[in-house]
């Protein structure tokens, strides 16, 4: 019963019809789904374990500060000033920017799908704009939130509300600020080393190794030439020091002091004694530089 | 009259040991071999003996097929069962690769190596006294003679395939375990290892390979193993398989407006087998057997036309490849 | 068949400008000490330098560096092949899995060393000054050496049994031998860094105060011995129990 002919037949292919939305509805997709990726959903259990400790790690110095201020009867008390927050949970930033930056990046190229993505209407650009906003989003959650809580704790417990928000309202901005800004520092950071670094498993090495080195090191540089203005460009490479003295300026809480006497990052950046508005300038630098960089990095090669 | 007391019973004697079990005929060899990760059975309950000469190891996709291979190389550990490669016990025993070859289907090969280096390195591995000259013929059997100092990083996935059968190779094992190897080969390397397969075979190995696609077992295995969900659900020639496959009766379930007429048409015909009737819920059903589904499919139609009923349905009873495959396995 | 094997190895573990990324990080203290020789050197008395020099070594490169480039070339060693697959293409040879695993850790450990410890060697000796005052080069040389051979080979025995060992040993690095031991000194002896800072102290003065050996010789030997022991035998059963993953 062969047929010589041939013949296409019509099974209702539909063409489709519906509204296309388009390059930046893509791009906001995929900066959606990174964050969710982020924080292990869509992971499995021990993403969602590593990502909830570790916020949960960042938090502690904010619930510890409102446990303690409920107890202690003291009158504005502050255990952690906000400026110093950053510094007390250096490490935990690190720790979840260096595993975070390994699996965006590195899931997307281990499974081989930035094929898929970039045959979609997203470019180079949007792909690796979409995973450090996703990354600095996520990273909100640990720069920004536990001082908000912590502000809002200490309203509650202000002897007076309305006459605590009025003196400390203004407080919100630099809180704002200096969270977006090194939340966008690390995050361009941590996806501009894990794009260079092949592996994935060793992308997580080196931001880790890259951050807490560089950090070494700088104070090594700074010891040893008694912060003077040789340190200066070294210091200026050090994000993890960068990002200090930009929340430090937009606190107005630069430590200010004579002889040199460096014991700890916050001290280096005020040895140095740079105008406020460097530090400001060099952490916006280092997100525009970096995140150039890895968008170089992936126009050049996928 | 009987004045002898009754002999006493004879004193209880301890049960016999049970007979030593045979030993392993073929040169691999499994009983009651099971694998399971957690909820999941990969491979439940296959024995097995695999004969001299090639065998395919025949099934759909996550039937089990490299589950096995790899418990037959060493690879992998039993759930429970026991596997022999010529009479010992694959897990767990190093020395065994001496006569035991893998091709695995994942990646193994070092991108920095040339084929060449890599073919001799496994001689090196091996212990063999002249590796060069070993590395020399497996590389000349596979083929890849022009290409071998060429870093295999640059390779195409065919060449890789064959750079890792030549270090499978090297060291002349009676026993070869191939997963996979058609895959993503083109018609020609298809006949190439085919032809090398043959060769190896004909010399008195025994050659085990699986796939998932009819036609590369077909020309090439002189038996074959079918696996279905981790059952072992045919095995022996090939042949002979296929036309148990169509031989076997086929069951259709008919329901129309008057069974009998169709009944009395149908009972003529050459290719239906057998019919019954029976009643349920929803009125008089009939059960149709055939010896030859493609006959009957063609004559149905027109047998219907004539008789003129309502069809109400015509239904395949027992169409599913695990029924197909356990009607083999039982009977 | 074992300079194959180590041969396969070292080039595995050094391979795709690992070596090329590890040795410029490695630049770093070197360049650190070059620069305070520049600088402040003059103004240093030689027991100042020493100290110094104990300082950074410690701090830059037996606290940080060190673990971090034993932890990236142990796991290459093994899990990194167990990853790519060739794995299978060792362990389906007939050798005994023990001599597999003890090529494998010497390899790495070598490396690992080779990597580590002419850096700290410079390093100490620019920012000292002197070669052999109190002991400070020898005894860092040594003691880097130590740690790149613990870690290594610990890390390699890690990678043998779960696919996680890189987590695993920053965990251990970051958490366990920074706060922990260091809060708890019971538990000091079941640090690397402390075996490290030992052996460093067979042939080096007291000179800083971050680097004081909290452990004996004996421990320190002892302790170095049954790390290594105990890595050798429970990653050759790693091997020998080694089943082929099943791609998900």
């Amino acid at each position: 019963m062969s047929d010589t002919r041939g013949e296409i037949y019509d099974l209702g292919y539909r063409n489709y019809d519906g509204p296309r939305l388009g390059r930046s509805y893509a791009v906001r997709s995929l900066a959606q789904m990174s964050v969710r990726n982020t924080f292990g959903l869509g992971r499995g259990p021990m993403a969602k374990f590593l990502a909830f400790g570790l916020t949960l790690f960042a938090f502690i110095p904010a619930i510890a500060q409102l446990v303690i201020g409920a107890v202690v009867p003291v009158e504005d008390f502050t255990f952690i000033a906000p400026e110093e927050f950053f510094g007390t949970i250096q490490v935990i930033l690190v720790l979840f920017v260096a595993a975070m930056a390994s699996e965006l990046v590195g899931n997307d190229r281990k499974n081989n799908t930035l094929v898929l993505y970039f045959s979609r209407p997203i470019e180079k650009e949007d792909y690796v704009l979409a995973k450090i906003g996703a990354l600095a989003v996520a990273l909100l959650a640990l720069t920004l939130l536990p001082q908000l809580l912590l502000f809002l704790g200490n309203w509650m417990g202000a002897g007076d509300g309305t006459e605590w928000i009025g003196d400390n309202w203004t407080e919100l901005f630099p809180i704002l600020a200096a969270a977006v800004l090194v939340s966008a520092q690390l995050a361009s950071f941590g996806i501009l080393v894990a794009a260079l670094v092949t592996k994935r498993a060793f992308a997580l090495v080196s931001v880790l190794g890259g951050l807490l080195v560089i950090w070494i090191a700088t104070e090594i540089v700074v010891d040893l030439t008694d912060a003077g203005a040789g340190a200066i460009p070294v210091v200026m490479l050090s994000p993890l020091h960068v990002a200090r003295g930009a929340t430090l300026v937009l606190f107005g809480a630069v430590p200010d002091f004579g002889p040199f006497d460096a014991t700890g990052g916050d001290m280096t950046v005020g040895a140095l004694d740079l105008p406020g508005f460097v530090w400001i300038v060099a952490i916006v630098v280092h997100i525009a530089i970096f995140t150039a960089l890895a968008i170089r990095k992936y126009q050049r090669s996928v | 009259m009987n004045l002898l007391p009754p002999p006493a019973a004879p004193p209880p004697t301890a049960p016999l040991p049970p007979p030593p079990a045979p030993p392993p005929t073929g040169a691999v060899s499994m009983r009651s071999v099971s694998r399971w990760y957690g909820d999941v059975v990969a491979v439940n309950d296959i024995s097995y003996e695999f004969q001299p000469g090639i065998t395919g190891l025949l099934g759909p996709n996550g039937a089990g097929k490299s589950t096995l291979l790899h418990m037959m190389s060493g690879m992998l550990k039993p759930s429970a069962g026991e596997l022999y490669v010529r009479g010992e016990a694959a897990w767990r025993n190093p020395a065994m690769f001496r006569h035991v070859g893998l091709v695995p289907e994942r990646e193994s090969v070092y991108p920095f190596l040339t084929a060449w280096e890599y073919t001799l390195a496994s001689a090196r591995l091996h212990g063999l006294d002249d590796p060069e000259r070993a590395a020399t013929e497996a590389i000349d059997m596979v083929e890849l003679g022009d290409a071998m100092h060429r870093k295999m990083g640059g390779y195409s996935k065919g060449m890789r395939q064959r750079a890792k059968i030549a270090a499978a190779l090297v060291h002349q094992p009676d026993v070869l375990v191939l997963d996979e190897p058609f895959n993503g080969t083109d018609p020609r390397q298809r006949l190439q290892l085919a032809d090398m397969l043959k060769r190896l075979g004909a010399s008195g190995r025994t050659i085990i390979f699986s796939s998932h696609i009819l036609e590369d077992v077909e020309g090439l295995a002189d038996v074959v193993a079918v696996i279905i969900g981790g059952r072992l659900a045919a095995s022996g020639d090939f042949r002979k398989i296929r036309r148990l496959m169509t031989d076997r009766p086929h069951s259709f379930t008919i329901r129309s407006s008057d069974n009998r007429a169709v009944a009395a048409e149908l009972v003529s015909r050459p290719e239906v087998a057998g019919l019954s009737f029976y009643a349920d819920s929803h009125g008089e059903a009939m059960v149709v057997q055939t010896s030859d589904f493609g006959d009957f499919t063609e004559a149905i139609a027109p047998v219907l036309v004539r008789t003129g009923v309502d069809l109400h349905e015509l239904r395949p009873a027992d169409d599913s490849l695990e029924n197909v495959f356990s009607y083999l396995v039982n009977g | 068949m074992m300079s194959v094997l180590a041969n396969l190895t070292a080039r595995g573990v050094l391979g795709r400008k690992r070596a090329l990324l590890i040795s410029m990080a490695m630049l770093l203290p070197v360049g650190i000490a070059t620069i305070y020789a520049f600088t402040e050197a003059g103004n240093d008395s030689p027991f100042e330098r020493a100290e110094l020099a104990v300082d950074i070594v410690n701090g830059l490169i037996i606290t940080l560096l060190l673990p971090l480039v034993a932890l990236v070339l142990g796991t290459a060693a093994i899990g990194g092949e167990i990853e790519d697959g060739t794995a299978v293409f060792l362990l389906t040879k007939p050798i005994d899995r023990r001599k597999i695993m003890i090529v494998k850790m010497a390899v790495a450990a070598a490396c690992t060393a080779a990597m580590t410890v002419p850096s700290t060697a410079a390093t100490a000796w620019i920012i000292s000054g002197s070669p052999t005052r109190g002991g400070v080069v020898a005894g860092l040389a040594i003691g880097a050496f130590a740690g790149a051979a613990l870690y290594t080979v610990v890390f390699v025995a890690l990678s043998a049994r779960t696919h996680r060992a890189l987590v695993i040993g920053l965990i251990y690095v970051f958490v366990w031998e920074a706060i922990l031991a260091n809060l708890f000194s019971g538990l000091r002896w079941i640090s690397i860094r402390e075996y490290s800072i030992g052996w460093a102290h067979l042939v080096m003065d007291k000179v800083a105060s971050s680097f004081t050996a909290h452990l004996g010789v004996g421990i320190t030997v002892v302790g170095s011995l049954v790390v290594l022991v105990a890595s050798f035998l429970l990653g050759s059963r790693a091997l020998e129990q080694f089943e082929i993953g099943e791609r998900a």
